[in-house]
């Protein structure tokens, strides 16, 4: 998704708590619009001051009423952050039988209402104990890391420094070990890891590690290197075998 | 007004027999009944046993008594017998054979034992009376004394189980395992983000000192390596005393309160104001204050949990593979930075001399400058500088190693 398309998308956010206005905030900031909903017309006053493109809607967000006023079907995404589990479920299955296509992100306080939130729906959970507890470890603990990786997610460009590579149907590199493509001796590239077809991830690969196909190479690095793995990837397979022959033919000799 | 709380009758309607199963439920009046019954069935087990055997005896005796008194001319050793005979015959009476077996009874469930020195050796030369208050004198002193002992006993042993010289020994012994610690953190509030924090840090290797209102520790940490627990239940200066508040790295505060974790964090920074300090506010306008009482770090919950939710709309791939490497509960693997200190042996070294990789299986993919510039994928030839922090994903024993490699003086050859 480009940045033209983002901008004209819209968000809906229900519940104008400070978590909610927060992304109300974040999301205006990266140009979405956004529609609060709240039952507090007060909280909305603040919401609507954020910005322009804040529109919002007194009501009951668990009503069809006020959810059929936000017109959901042209929404991009929803954020639930209300503040009771029971709620957010509620929404996120009312909301997804009004448009299957919406893509829902909600809070959740404990691991058995994030598993039911995922059962209805939710694209996303997030834990509030969790995310706080972790901010606050990792800024105890490894500050730099935390700096450096909000500083990849949140680029406004594209994502700056992280490279993924699809290694997609029909890659001559597929069943060839990472020794054998040469792929840090040849770019300098530290694949950090690899995710597979089942969503898993496999860290720090060794060098006797095979290539599948859908697998998902994770590197850090410049536009550059990106090119220059994807050469090396997609370079046809014919080549490399004849380079094989041609060695081992001189080593015969 | 219910003067029973057991039976639940109303003032009014208590008789006499109500009050009585209410003494009849008590323990001292159960323990009354027992001891009744125990002494009655030994002085009547003894009583039979006795009068039989000294029925037989008096049968006996009377028969040599009738023979001897039916000889002609008896012999002055005959008569001195018919004498003693006679006496013995006089003294046994029911009475002394009821004290006796009393103090049969109390001499056997007293577990003193049947053969006292006075019996054995004195009892011959005594006369009646003396037997007597012998007797009784035992049989009282036995008993008072057997209670006495159980009472102290009981009491004894409640008091070393149940009251606070077990708790006392339990804190002096945590208070000397925190005295070991050093450059450990402090978390106030147990609970929550407490206890994610507090197992992140486990997790990492770091001793934690956890400080709640609970009596003891949450369920999920109370076996945990490396955390000790410590209740809010004195002033906060002797407990962070306590704490090791001098030695610390780190606090955390995260209790509920905002005024609570205000005062946690005036408190901490005027006993150490070398500590780093990362306190929770609840409202966003409390942030401020929290740092104007010495909070290196405050911030909203609410930021924490928005962040992660707009992250995910952003940039999707990239976040849930960041997700895994920094916050993930079922994940060993972390994202790890390493930071070279100005005292470094390191310094001036290339990542090919100290031979990062082949020793530890960890692979540097960035290096962040001082001056906040990152630097992908460092070659061998990169040469390290003070302040570069080295990232890397590692598990945190592959971090202790990379801590030990780096900081070790002579690098030895690797074949």
């Amino acid at each position: 998704m480009n940045q033209s398309d983002k901008s004209s998308s819209i968000c809906a956010v229900c519940g104008a708590g400070e978590t909610g206005l927060f992304v109300t905030r974040e999301l205006v900031r990266y140009g979405y619009s956004v529609i609060v909903m709240d039952t507090d017309p007060g909280a909305l006053k603040t919401a609507a001051d954020i910005g322009d493109s804040v529109t919002g809607i007194q009501g009951n967000c668990l009503t069809d009423s006020v959810l059929k006023k936000a017109n959901l079907i042209n929404v991009q995404a929803l954020f639930c952050v209300l503040p009771d589990d029971r709620s957010n479920v509620f929404l996120s299955l009312s909301a997804r039988r009004i448009n299957p296509e919406l893509e829902i992100y909600s809070v959740a306080s404990d691991i058995s209402a994030e598993r039911k939130l995922k059962l209805v729906g939710a694209r996303r959970t997030v834990n509030q104990d969790t995310a706080e507890g972790f901010r606050i470890s990792n800024e105890m603990i490894r500050p730099n890391v935390a700096r450096f990786l909000d500083r990849i997610v949140f680029a406004r460009e594209n994502t700056e420094g992280y490279i993924s590579i699809e290694i997609s149907e029909g890659c001559p590199s597929i069943g060839w070990t990472l020794k054998k493509l040469k792929l840090n001796g040849k770019t300098g590239v530290v694949i950090i890891a690899v995710m597979r077809t089942d969503d898993s991830y496999v860290y720090s690969p060794s060098g006797d590690f095979r290539l599948s196909e859908n697998d998902k190479l994770i590197c850090f690095g410049t536009e550059d290197e990106r090119e220059s793995i994807k050469k090396l990837l997609w370079s046809s397979k014919q080549d490399r075998t004849d380079r094989w022959k041609r060695l081992r033919h001189k080593f015969k000799k | 007004m219910r003067i029973s709380r057991r039976y639940n009758i109303p003032f009014g309607k208590m008789n006499r027999w109500h009050g009585f199963a209410y003494f009849l439920s008590s323990k001292i009046a159960v323990a009354l009944t027992l001891f009744v019954l125990v002494m009655s069935i030994g002085v009547s087990g003894f009583l039979i046993f006795t009068t039989h055997q000294s029925g037989m005896l008096d049968d006996q005796l009377l028969n040599t008594l009738q023979t001897l008194k039916n000889t002609e001319s008896p012999t002055a050793a005959q008569l001195s017998e018919i004498t003693d005979i006679e006496m013995q015959l006089d003294e046994s009476t029911f009475a002394g054979e009821v004290l006796l077996s009393g103090y049969m009874t109390a001499i056997t469930i007293t577990t003193v034992g049947f053969d006292d020195v006075i019996r054995e050796y004195a009892y011959d030369f005594m006369n009646e009376k003396w037997r007597r208050a012998y007797n009784i004198w035992v049989t009282v002193f036995v008993l008072i004394a057997y209670m006495a002992i159980l009472y102290v006993n009981a009491n004894f042993v409640a008091y070393l189980v149940g009251t606070r010289l077990a708790e006392n020994m339990k804190r002096r012994l945590l208070l000397r395992n925190i005295s070991r610690l050093k450059d450990h953190y402090i978390v106030c509030g147990c609970t929550g983000a407490g206890s994610v924090v507090i197992s992140e840090f486990l997790r990492t290797g770091i001793p934690v000192v956890g400080i709640d209102t609970g009596e003891e520790a949450p369920f999920n940490l109370r076996k945990r390596n490396g955390f000790l627990y410590l209740t809010r239940d004195r002033s906060d200066d002797v407990l962070f005393e306590e704490a090791g508040i001098n030695r610390a790295r780190g606090l955390v505060s995260v209790l509920q309160d905002d005024s609570d974790n205000l005062f946690l964090t005036l408190t901490a920074h005027l006993l150490n104001s070398n500590l780093k300090i990362v306190s929770r506010a609840a409202g966003h306008e409390n942030e401020e204050k929290l740092a104007l009482a010495g909070a290196d770090v405050s911030f909203t919950p609410s930021i924490a949990v928005g962040k992660k939710l707009v992250a995910g709309i952003l940039n999707r791939g990239t976040v849930d593979f960041m997700e895994k490497m920094i916050d993930s509960v079922d994940q060993n693997c972390r994202i790890e930075e390493y930071t070279i200190s100005s005292d470094s042996p390191s310094i001036g070294k290339t990542l090919g001399e100290i031979n990062i990789g082949r020793i530890t299986g960890i692979s540097v993919f960035a290096v962040m400058k001082q001056n906040g510039s990152i630097e992908y994928n460092p070659g061998a030839d990169y040469i390290l500088e003070q302040a570069d922090v080295l990232l890397a994903i590692e598990t945190p024993e592959q971090l202790q190693l990379l801590n030990r490699l780096l900081q070790r003086r002579k690098n030895r050859k690797i074949l």
